[in-house]
């Protein structure tokens, strides 16, 4: 090998380390900040010896409480009797609930129920309780809902439990009231604040603190919103206890991870009727992410076993769903287990065995011929609304391709990055004229309906790569990205006739998702934070104030619906309602083993509107892609399915975008010669 | 010597190596996730060679993340770090070069070159074979032989 070669490759690494940022602080994980520090908090090592040391102190813990803190599981409870839910909201609806309804909710206690854990428990145990709260207007209100499900868990674990799962048990105290819930999604970050009675922080250690904390949160972000503020006697909490745990803001699950076993099922639970075939769906923390499962019989008999992935691991917890393929002749007790293999002697660790009660596949006849497409309606409530991808049958769709174009930068070509990664965007004018951002070659082209594409501006990519685009009647809006620190992303007005540039100026915005114009006129910008939120851009491209009324959590009279993707692993996705006005937010369910590679919305009456979904169960290539069409009406989420055939080349996961527009839904894929943009009709 | 003495032992060559494997903007969390596995891990205390241990659950981490976009990426790290100053310093060409690699031609190239370790040095720090560290050297440069001529 050459020495000039090993010089420019020393170079480069050289030129690479450069770059290397701060190393980051020893990361001492703790479940939450303590202010004092009375105890020492869990090491992270799984060395046997300290877990003995880990696991006395937690049992000295436990023993030194008062027996009222620990309502245990074998004892008789009280009362299993859930108060009226209405006397628990913080503002009663003055409106007559219409109906009364049961729901299934998950409750959190805590147990020592993982065998051969490779983390000290007692770990967070969910468990399924059925309740009842009243539906206005036909809906389930969060703050109905939430109140229930928590005095649920106040009331603590019940006979039943402690049979599902021996030693079950409660970290909060007896008499603990819950005073008020408040829903507040105004601002940018949808919380919830709960008011508990001063009881809730009475007796027990810092683990006992910590676990109420985490068996509250984790009940309490069930219904969509994911963070939870503390109040105690109507005041905030910021330092929880005489232990001095320090809350803070907003709680979330992750604060408490530290309680979850390394597998944590959260679907099925014990006690739980399954019909074959069982999903299994939960967040793990394994070596590499692998899992291991089983359907055991109660006899011992193995039905079905396997492995699977998480969608992260080694060290980061991931999301996963495991569908055991088996068939069984009649309904048994049996379990379901999850498990991993000791890295050092395959053994088994961290098992998980759920009992449920198995029964055979429902053999229903399809009713509907192939190429029907059947439109199930979704009731909303927990996380088992999951959309059924499989059970739709998806209309097959041939689109006209509207746009076709060869890699490269001459004329009617589309540049594309190393990586392979081809134009980020495109928009469609009123004429039908389809705008592509050509971010790799730094232009906007404009493919009109009839006649050859234009090149209608160019930008000089070492201070603004094009990153998202709308149109409105008359102008374009860029987003493009900068290197500059702080606020990276620029905004270009362009003229959709001339390219002339009108404004262009830094944005405060955080711009990471797209611009979309919507049929008033207006523009707006998305930034992905907690929830997906819009910001309405004058002519100029300059956001209102971040605090008016014009950032919005859904485009007004366009959706009131928005999709978020599974940040990391990039599979699945969550629908969201966001209803106008105070209503609260509902999530209807999530989209697991499917690639989401694009969504649009599409613009309805004021009370049915949907977005598509483009969806693939691989990004292998070969897959079918579906469009999915999701629907909002009064009756819950209607879903659609058209099944169609993309060219498209996946190799590395090249980025790809629909916009809906008359009608229509453009697609923009990219092959191995270069983009194309079809349009499939709506069915 | 307790996790926190290794970790500020090893921390710094830990980051440039992961900015090796996976760029500026992943390394921080990398060697975090990995830290947190290896300390958790059952064997650690079993560990003889801390520093090489390290570097191949670095490496296993690297491997086992996850390719995203230039928005995506940009739209994690900002909600991990709200400054970015560092951003200022990127090097797009490197990066784009850089990219050509897969993620074992990377760890070898950086032990190579950065590093100064020779074939047998990177091969057991990386607990593959010899040979094997030469094949990634090899394809290595003739991957970026177009780019860098």
């Amino acid at each position: 090998m050459s020495e000039t070669m090993d010089s420019k490759l020393r170079e480069l690494t050289y030129r690479l380390m450069a770059m290397a940022p701060e190393t980051p602080p020893f990361p001492e994980e703790t479940m939450v900040q303590l202010k004092t520090s009375p105890a020492p908090a869990p090491p992270r090592r799984r060395n046997p010896l300290v877990w003995v040391g880990v696991t006395a102190v937690a049992a000295l813990l436990v023993i030194g409480l008062p027996l009222l803190l620990f309502n245990t599981g074998s004892d008789p409870s009280p009362s299993t009797t859930v108060p009226p839910a209405t006397q628990t909201t913080g503002s009663p609806s003055t409106t007559a609930p219409v109906s009364t309804a049961s729901f299934d909710v998950t409750l959190y206690f805590l147990a020592d129920y993982v065998e051969d854990s490779t983390t000290p428990g007692p770990h967070l145990v969910p468990v399924r309780r059925q309740v009842a709260w009243p539906l206005v207007a036909g809906q389930p209100d969060v703050a109905d809902s939430l109140g229930a499900a928590l005095n649920a868990l106040l009331t603590g674990p019940t006979a039943d439990d402690g049979r599902l799962r021996s030693g079950v048990s409660t970290a909060i105290p007896d008499g603990t009231e819950l005073l008020g819930v408040t829903v507040d999604q105004t601002g940018d970050e949808p919380r919830v604040v709960l008011d508990f009675s001063s009881t809730f922080e009475s007796g027990g250690g810092t683990f006992s603190m910590g676990a109420r904390l985490a068996q509250v949160v984790y009940t309490a972000t069930q219904f969509g919103i994911p963070s939870v503020e503390f109040a105690l006697d109507g005041e905030t909490v910021a330092v929880f206890s005489s232990e001095g745990l320090v809350l803070d803001g907003p709680q979330t699950r992750d604060n408490y991870r530290d309680l979850l076993p390394s597998i944590f099922v959260e679907q099925p639970l014990p006690g739980d009727t399954v019909v074959a075939p069982v999903e299994i769906i939960g967040v793990a923390n394994t070596f590499e992410a692998g899992l291991l499962y089983r359907i055991e019989l109660d006899n011992g008999d193995v039905l079905a076993e396997g492995n699977a992935m998480a969608s992260c691991g080694t060290g980061c917890w991931g999301d996963f769903t495991i569908t055991p393929q088996y068939t069984l002749a009649e309904a048994t007790a049996g379990y379901v287990v999850v498990y991993d293999a000791s890295a050092r002697d395959g053994s088994s660790i961290d098992v998980v065995r759920i009992p449920v009660s198995l029964e055979p596949a429902q053999t229903t006849e399809p009713t509907t011929p192939p190429g029907t497409t059947v439109p199930p309606t979704l009731s909303p409530g927990e996380r088992s609304f999951d959309i059924d991808i499989s059970a739709l049958v998806a209309t097959p769709a041939t689109g006209t391709v509207v746009v076709d174009t060869g890699w490269g930068s001459g004329d009617g070509e589309a540049g594309r990055d190393p990586k392979g990664w081809g134009p980020c965007c495109f928009d469609v004018a009123g004429d039908g004229t389809v705008v592509v951002a050509d971010t790799y070659n730094g232009r906007i082209v404009t493919y009109p309906p009839s006649g050859e594409p234009r090149m209608l501006a160019t930008f000089d990519l070492s201070d603004f790569i094009p990153d998202g685009i709308a149109v409105d009647s008359t102008r374009v809006y860029v987003i493009g990205y900068t290197n500059r620190p702080g606020r990276p992303y620029d905004i270009a007005v362009l003229d959709l006739e001339t390219g002339r540039e009108l404004a262009r100026d830094e944005t405060p915005l955080d711009i990471n998702t797209d611009l979309r114009s919507t049929d008033f006129g207006d523009v707006f910008a998305g930034v992905y934070g907690q929830r997906l939120t819009w910001h309405r851009l004058t002519a100029d491209g300059v956001p209102l104030g971040p605090d008016s009324d014009e950032t919005l959590g859904y485009l007004p009279g366009e959706t009131s619906i928005s999709v978020t993707y599974n940040a990391g692993a990039e599979i699945g996705a969550e629908i969201i309602v966001l209803p106008a006005g105070d209503s609260p937010t509902t999530t209807y369910g999530v989209l697991t083993d499917q690639f989401v590679f694009g969504f649009t919305t599409v613009p309805g009456s004021p009370d049915a509107n949907g977005v598509v979904v483009a969806v693939t169960p691989s990004i292998g290539g070969g897959e079918p892609v579906t469009l999915l069409f999701l629907g909002s009406d009064d009756g819950g989420l209607t879903a659609n399915a058209l099944s169609i055939e993309l060219p498209r080349e996946f190799e590395l996961g090249t980025f790809n975008t629909i916009r809906y527009a008359f009608g229509g839904v453009y697609v923009m894929t990219s092959t191995a010669d270069g983009i194309q943009v079809v349009r499939y009709e709506l069915p | 010597m307790t996790d926190e003495e290794i970790y500020r032992k090893y921390a710094d060559d830990l980051v440039r190596f992961a900015t090796g494997l996976v760029g500026p903007f992943d390394a921080p969390d990398i060697v975090t996730d990995a830290c947190l596995r290896a300390f958790g891990a059952v064997a650690w205390p079993d560990v003889a060679n801390h520093r090489a241990y390290l570097y191949r659950t670095v490496l296993n981490q690297a491997r086992s993340h996850h390719r995203s976009n230039l928005r995506r990426r940009l739209r994690d790290i900002r909600a991990a770090t709200p400054d970015v100053a560092f951003l200022a310093e990127v090097d797009i060409d490197v990066l784009a070069a850089v990219d050509k690699l897969s993620v074992q031609q990377r760890a070898s190239v950086v032990l190579t070159y950065w590093e100064d370790l020779t074939p047998a040095e990177v091969a057991t720090r990386l607990g593959i074979s010899e040979g094997s560290v030469k094949r990634h050297l090899a394809r290595a440069r003739t991957r970026l032989k177009e780019l860098l001529q």
